[in-house]
């Protein structure tokens, strides 16, 4: 089977090169039989690659451990839910995994662009099969998932696809099994919408591209890429939320977000696309931001390839660990060609892309999203460059220094409070220009709440600056989405004389894409509620508490009476009961466990917790367990009370519904282009 | 420097069998003082786990991580203050245990950088609207806004009327 997956592998590998040529010469030579030749390699290569990604799927649902990745990352204990989630639980099937998410991507993008893009289309074709091109490089000579174990002449056993000189077949009784902390829900869906995210952002920088290579630069590509950007976009979306869900039940810290490299890799292409999906709507109205809009189409991409670059080389860990990997090298070749590359692609079309308007005042919809874009992609490069920095110094100055969190919160804290600010204005703002009276007075609503709200902060919660100024502006960005869907509502009622919900509806229907901007803006808002709650006023307390007696905190009584242990199908589970009251009510029953697994790499590992949880609208109750001794006469816990923190998740919920509420195709209306204001009533 | 933390380490494993031994209190196993208890605490989140990545020594199970909880503690009970005893911990460990760069050196650039790039990139914006105002023509620049002083009387219904029509407008262009 591995080497049927290889095989199959080749081949796609071999189509592509093939379908980049055609392409390329169907572009150059306007040849549209040899342009539709090449955009079917695309269908081919991902039939391919679906072939060789369940080729790995089959070997680890059958325990195949002659195959090096299923024997280092899988074991027959392993349910079966998670041996097929173990496709991406390691380094080389996450990336057999990023090519076929790029496939369907590539196939869907393809089949639904080529009938409007008979210019743009062979150089889509090209673009896309050239990053498929570079994963594939990947998976067949650097981390080969259907590399086979082998035993040399020496004794020693290694991983590869070609019988050794001397060497003969190894098939281990078991495998060394997966990650322990991999083996949760959370974990299983984070990395897919993750990888959705991250891959999904290589197809607005093919379409961007296209459009420089083809010389079609008109804004069409803005209006058709949108889509294609916001769907990425919500998946990283939800692939960051669910990490942080993940982080927090099951690395038993307490927190959310660590800011580690990772995450931040994470949120860095996260960042700029989100720059990108408002400044594509400056374009769309008023033909400006050309140049930019391809550096943001870029960025989002080259970022995601950047921060995989970072996660997966080893470099973050030591400048030393980078020469050791063997996919480091090719990581960097594509990220410095594919900057260059672009850079070189982009100056030589610069004439092209000049401005159709002009700002007509600093007062207008425009400047705010400039602004807001400005501070988006600021954000991301402070992030890459705090996440780099360790190297940086490390070089220079050769002692190691660590960039935790408290420096991305003291640097990435105000950044984003000025968003929060410019989310408050901007949508007030009107295109082109508004003007002074009227801004006042569609702020006069959420200013005032915004100010009642940091007083009613002030006075009653704390003195702490942080959550007085972020709730203050979460109110002010709540303020102006009530005020918009007022006004929408509002106006038609008084013009259709629907009733009150059935013009809101009506206003929200026709008009998707503001609204469901609005109900995301929404989102942002309860997230940012919810994050500033659990940062800024966690109780936590680490203590050790003999059997049936109790501890207090945060209003709470948390009592420990009892310890089990329990075999699950690859670990042992050691579970505390501990009941939590406030008062005389009996508010849960926790139940926090250190689970045993038996596998090798586990064992080296140490146990891992799961957290006791209570969750409510006002905050959680999270407690973990730490260790135990006699038998469960003292256990060691290390208990949260973590105020608002529901709210996070409640925001993130309202985010993708947003985003899906933008996106849901409900009917297919002529764009129109604010070219001129319509004749305003001119005093007499 | 590095002598009296291992004479102190030494100390500290026999105090610990010791009042092990006795039974002593799990949660304050050196028999601090509740000021020097809740100085311990501070101490510990600001200090970082030396060999793991983002970890605060409190909340860190790493086995380096409890012995320089213990060392806290014992520091505490010499009398030494809170700077000393991080001072200590960084001859010790090195800056990494600081957990963010410190404010000196090379290490300053990861304060200064942001700030630049923040005003870079404001300058840039400001720079790009200034640009693009400029160039617009003097007749349009005069262009009246819409509420002009007669409208003034009725504002609410202009403001909504206005409202409606650029949603209408708008409806169109899909935002």
């Amino acid at each position: 089977m591995s080497d049927f997956g290889y095989i199959v592998l080749l081949i796609a590998f071999l189509i592509t090169i093939y379908g980049i040529v055609v392409s390329v010469l169907a572009a150059r030579r306007n040849d549209p039989a040899l342009a539709a030749s090449g955009r079917n390699t695309i269908y081919v290569v991902s039939a391919l690659i679906l072939i060789a990604t369940l080729a790995v799927v089959y070997m680890l649902a059958i325990d195949d451990f002659s195959n090096e990745y299923v024997a280092s990352h899988s074991e027959r204990a392993l349910p079966m839910f998670y041996k097929i989630a173990t496709l991406w639980g390691g380094q080389s099937g996450s990336l057999l995994f990023w090519s076929f998410l790029l496939a369907i991507y590539s196939s869907a993008m393809v089949a639904s662009l080529w009938k409007k893009e008979p210019k743009r289309g062979p150089w889509l074709v090209a673009t896309l099969l050239g990053v498929q091109l570079f994963f594939l490089i990947i998976s067949l000579f650097a981390s080969n998932p259907f590399n086979r174990l082998w035993v040399l002449a020496d004794g020693n056993t290694i991983g590869a696809v070609f019988r050794p000189a001397g060497a003969s077949l190894f098939i281990p009784a078991d495998g060394t099994g997966l990650n322990p902390l991999l083996q949760n829900y959370w974990m299983v869906a984070h990395p897919v919408f993750l990888y959705l995210g991250y891959v999904g952002l290589s197809l607005p920088f093919a379409y961007a591209t296209a459009s420089l290579f083809s010389g079609e630069l008109d804004d069409s590509w803005v209006k058709r890429v949108r889509i294609w950007n916001l769907l990425p976009w919500m998946f990283l979306t939800i692939g960051i939320i669910l990490g942080s869900q993940w982080a927090y039940l099951e690395l038993g810290w307490g927190g959310f977000w660590a800011w580690d490299p990772v995450e931040n890799a994470s949120l860095i292409p996260w960042l700029t696309a989100t720059a990108f999906l408002h400044s594509i709507m400056i374009q769309e109205h008023r033909g400006m931001l050309k140049v930019w809009n391809m550096i943001l189409a870029f960025l989002g991409f080259w970022l995601a390839i950047v921060g995989t670059f970072i996660t997966r080389s080893g470099i973050i860990d030591s400048v030393h660990a980078f020469a050791i990997s063997s996919i480091g090298p090719l990581f960097l070749a594509f990220i410095v060609v594919t900057f260059i590359g672009y850079l070189l692609l982009l100056w030589y079309r610069l004439p092209d892309l000049q401005s159709d308007a002009e700002l007509d005042s600093l007062l207008s919809r425009e400047a705010a999203f400039l602004y807001v874009n400005v501070l988006f992609v600021v954000a991301a490069f402070v992030t890459l460059f705090g996440t780099l920095f360790p190297i940086i110094s490390e070089a220079v100055s050769n002692s190691k220094i660590a960039v935790n969190a408290p420096y991305f919160n003291k640097v990435d804290g105000p950044i984003f409070l000025g968003i929060l600010l410019l989310m408050g204005i901007g949508p007030l703002l009107g295109w082109r220009r508004t003007s002074g009276e009227m801004l006042q007075k569609s702020l006069a609503v959420p200013v005032a709440l915004a100010l009642a709200v940091a007083g009613a902060v002030f006075i009653f919660v704390s003195r702490n600056w942080v959550p007085i100024v972020a709730w203050g502006l979460s109110a002010l960005v709540l303020g102006t989405i009530i005020w918009e869907f007022y006004r929408g509502a509002a106006a038609r009622h008084r013009s259709t004389g629907e009733g009150w919900l059935r013009a809101l509806g009506n206003v929200m229907a026709r008009n998707q894409r503001r609204y469901g901007g609005y109900l995301v803006h929404f989102g942002v808002v309860l997230m940012a509620f919810g994050m500033v709650g659990a940062v800024a006023f966690q109780h936590n307390l680490k203590i050790s508490i003999p059997l049936n007696e109790s501890v207090q905190l945060g209003g709470y009584t948390f009592t420990y009476t009892g310890l089990d242990q329990r075999k699950a199908s690859n670990h042992d589970e050691v579970t505390a009961t501990v009941v939590v009251t406030q008062g005389n009510r009996d508010v849960s029953t926790l139940k926090p466990s250190m689970n045993f697994y038996y596998s090798r790499s586990a064992k080296d590992m140490g146990p891992t917790t799961e957290v006791g949880l209570h969750t409510s609208v006002i905050e959680d109750v999270y407690v973990v367990l730490n260790g135990y001794e006699n038998g469960g006469a003292l256990a060691a816990f290390e208990i949260f009370v973590n105020p608002l923190m529901l709210w996070m998740w409640i925001g993130g919920l309202v985010m993708v519904f947003g985003s899906l509420f933008a996106m849901w195709p409900m009917k297919e209306r002529v764009p129109r282009r604010v070219t001129a204001r319509p004749p305003a009533p001119q005093p007499a | 420097m590095k002598k009296s933390l291992l004479i102190a380490f030494i100390l500290l494993i026999v105090m610990a069998g010791a009042a092990f031994a006795q039974g002593a209190d799990p949660n304050n196993p050196h028999d601090l003082t509740p000021e020097q208890l809740a100085q311990a605490k501070e101490i510990q989140t600001e200090l970082w786990c030396p060999i793991c990545q983002g970890v605060r020594l409190d909340a860190c199970e790493q086995k380096v991580c409890q012995q320089m909880r213990d060392m806290i503690d014992e520091m505490l009970k010499e009398g030494k203050s809170k700077d000393e005893i991080i001072n200590e911990f960084v001859d010790q460990y090195g800056v990494v245990i600081l957990g963010e760069p410190p404010k000196q050196g090379i290490n300053l650039m990861a304060w200064l950088m942001p700030v630049l790039l923040v005003l870079v990139g404001l300058g840039f914006a400001f720079w790009m609207s200034k640009k693009w105002t400029q160039k617009k023509s003097a007749p349009a620049a005069a262009e009246t806004p819409p509420q002009g002083p007669g409208a003034e009387p009725n504002a609410d219904a202009v403001i909504d009327d206005d409202y409606l029509a650029r949603v209408e407008r708008e409806l169109g262009e899909d935002l």
